[in-house]
């Protein structure tokens, strides 16, 4: 009878910690959902973790959505494109804002007025009302051209970013030139990104990644040990990497001559222009920059890119919270000196360090 | 009260009751305990997972000898037990690993003691470590889902002899002593 | 130690080899060779090994605007045609490392070479 009894005991036993194990196998473990689409000209994707799967959908839905916004109002190509585009925040700006003040809803003034402030941060250098030169060149058509150097510094005469007035009090935009633009192209992904960011934050996701190709945003940590590792793309190797950056709770942003660029005659062209001469910016070759926000991060790499490289190492080492690695033309590499913490370098060839 | 019967061998031989049973099987585990904290504290030399000394082991070995199959199995579980809870890796990944390798391996090492005396103490101990290494690799294809765990399985079942190797020469210098004391077969024959 | 002890040890030694030497000849496609993705409007299209023995060939794939031919050869693969303004796809070139991408954006055609890397989270481009 006791035999029995033990025997049973024993059985139930070991039912229970099978049990045991395959709920623990089922239950422990955070999930990971991933999600991507084609946005702002690039694969956005983004990779959050929780164990609520339904959860961690919604939140990355409302944020691919919030990300749509943004695109849909910042796109200044959607008209020549899409024969049904109604007109968007952006077309209403480059059409009118030189009449008349524009009124433009809260994210696209955030916009302008950041980008207002960087004009001053960079002395000039930085300034977004380089439409009208970017459509000299014939970027983002279907045929880039060479300008000649009378169209060059006549279009110049209008990418001044201090005659962009803006009214805080009623969110509107006005240019005191007439012919002036804005392209909202070195800010709008960053602000978008940001922008998805909060919205998973908001949703209580505390571990994620956005991935938008130049613009990555991390949340929380990669785990409670290590940070998430990012490596920055060789500017002239795209299967390789300078290096890894280490990052927990940040963005991290880098802007590239290699990304968008056309030739003729042998010599290549890229679309990051500079107002000094109206020529693709010739210094650096490529900036990485690590902020708190990925809409200051994107900012700031553009901006960086078009001051001389030592200069742009000042101005991020003087702003808090700031980190960045900087590519001379010269392959050579300037970092902030808080930088050394988050980079590893993976000595690449032909790089040399300052 | 019935009292417990040692697992081999009559003749001269100690039995024990009840209580001095849960004793001794309490420090075993005690420790067993030790053994494990001890050795997850040792810098590992290779960087492979799942390939350690196993120490607590010997411990295992000589219960299963000495108490038998459901002694050495439960010492086996309450040792993962609280050695991942004095850690602080109670239900974690390798929680689950490490339980998944020491139940098999107590398990098998019964069951080949009990019905397979051809083997020595040592090779039942490599049988044993093998079996904690394939029981670990199984938990591990369970939860992580890549085919590329499989690599592991050769150099798992090398690694096992050694470490099995190791672990059953020390339990069996140990052995006649406490067979003396609990009336293993070592010490009744006598 | 007795004999089966030793006949033990002897078994898993052997099986330990046998399973090292299937394993190598199981994996060896995945050891010399890189694994292409395509995938058109976010559905995966095909998955090619890239080893020096892939046939050269040309895949027509259907996006969002029109079809992208993907050429393959010689262990590397490129967009070769595609049917976007721009075609900065098709002047990437050849891609044969692990975590090399293609992307023709308005056709939503994406080539990405499989990166085995688990080092990283990311690359910033």
């Amino acid at each position: 009878m006791q035999t029995i009894n033990r025997k049973i005991l024993f059985a139930t036993g070991c039912v229970i910690i099978l049990a045991l194990f395959l709920g623990g196998l089922y239950i422990r473990q955070p999930r990971e959902y991933f999600s991507e689409e084609f946005l702002m000209d690039t694969l956005v994707s983004i990779s959050t973790y929780g164990a609520d799967t339904d959860l961690l959908q919604q939140a990355t839905r409302e944020a691919f959505s919030a990300m749509r916004q943004i695109a849909e109002k910042t796109d200044r190509y959607a008209r020549h494109k899409d024969p049904l585009h109604t007109i968007n925040e952006i077309d209403r700006i480059n059409d009118s804002a030189a009449i008349a003040p524009v009124k433009v809803d809260a994210d696209v003034f955030a916009m302008i007025k950041s980008a207002r402030d960087y004009y001053d941060l960079t002395n000039g250098a930085f300034d977004i009302t380089i439409a009208p030169l970017i459509d000299l060149w014939g970027f983002g058509t279907e045929e880039p051209r060479l300008p000649s150097p009378e169209a060059l510094t006549k279009t110049l005469s209008l990418v001044d970013a201090s005659s962009i007035l803006l009214d805080e009090a009623e969110q509107t935009v006005y240019f005191l030139k007439p012919g002036m633009a804005l392209d909202l192209g070195a800010v709008a992904k960053g602000y978008a990104v940001e922008k998805a960011a909060q919205i998973l934050s908001a949703h209580g996701i505390k571990k994620a990644l956005i991935n938008a190709g130049g613009n990555i945003r991390v949340l929380g940590e990669r785990t409670a040990n290590d940070p998430w590792r990012v490596g920055i793309q060789d500017p002239r190797d795209p299967s390789g990497i300078l290096g890894i950056l280490n990052l927990n709770a940040e963005a991290a942003t880098t802007s590239g001559d290699y990304n968008r660029t056309f030739s003729i005659d042998g010599q290549t062209y890229h679309h990051i222009l500079s107002k000094k001469d109206g020529y693709p910016a010739s210094g650096t070759i490529s900036v990485t920059v690590v902020t708190k926000d990925a809409f200051s991060g994107d900012l700031l790499s553009t901006a960086l890119f078009l001051l001389e490289p030592e200069a742009a190492r000042k101005l991020a080492e003087s702003m808090p919270d700031t980190e960045a690695l900087i590519v001379t033309s010269a392959k050579k590499i300037l970092m902030t000196s808080g930088l050394q913490q988050k980079f590893e370098s993976t000595g690449t060839e032909g790089y040399s360090y300052d | 009260m019935r009292s417990w019967m040692p697992s081999f061998g009559k003749g001269r031989c100690v039995f024990l009751n009840r209580t001095q049973k849960l004793v001794y099987f309490s420090f075993f585990l005690t420790l067993a305990a030790v053994l494990g904290l001890l050795e997850s504290l040792l810098p590992n030399p290779l960087p492979l997972p799942g390939v350690k000394l196993g120490l607590a082991n010997i411990v295992t070995l000589l219960v299963l000898y000495v108490f038998g199959l459901k002694a050495g199995v439960s010492l086996a579980l309450l040792r993962v037990i609280f050695v991942s809870l004095l850690t602080g890796t109670f239900l974690s990944v390798g929680f689950w690993l490490s339980l998944s390798g020491g139940i098999i391996s107590a398990l098998v090492m019964g069951v080949l003691l009990r019905h397979c005396p051809v083997f020595s103490i040592v090779g039942t101990s490599i049988a044993g470590a093998v079996m904690h290494n394939l029981g670990q690799l199984a938990a591990a294809s369970l939860l992580i889902q890549t085919s590329y765990i499989f690599f592991y399985l050769p150099i798992l079942l090398l690694a096992g002899i050694p470490t099995g190797l190791i672990t059953g020469y020390i339990a069996g210098l140990l052995l006649p002593s406490l067979g003396r004391r609990f009336g293993h077969k070592t010490a009744c024959r006598k | 130690m007795t004999k089966a002890d030793l006949k033990l040890i002897g078994i898993l030694i052997i099986v330990a080899l046998c399973l090292f030497g299937a394993g190598r000849w199981l994996f060896s496609a995945v050891d010399e060779g890189q694994k292409a993705v395509i995938k058109s409007c976010g559905k995966l299209v095909r998955v090619i090994d890239l080893t020096a023995n892939t046939p050269e060939q040309q895949i027509m794939v259907e996006g969002r605007l029109g079809i992208s031919i993907v050429e393959i050869g010689n262990g590397k693969i490129r967009m070769h045609d595609s049917p976007c303004p721009d075609k900065y796809c098709v002047h990437q070139g050849w891609a044969s490392v692990p975590g090399q991408a293609i992307i023709c954006v308005p056709n939503e055609v994406v080539i990405y070479i499989e990166a085995e890397d688990a080092e990283l989270d990311a690359i910033l481009r």
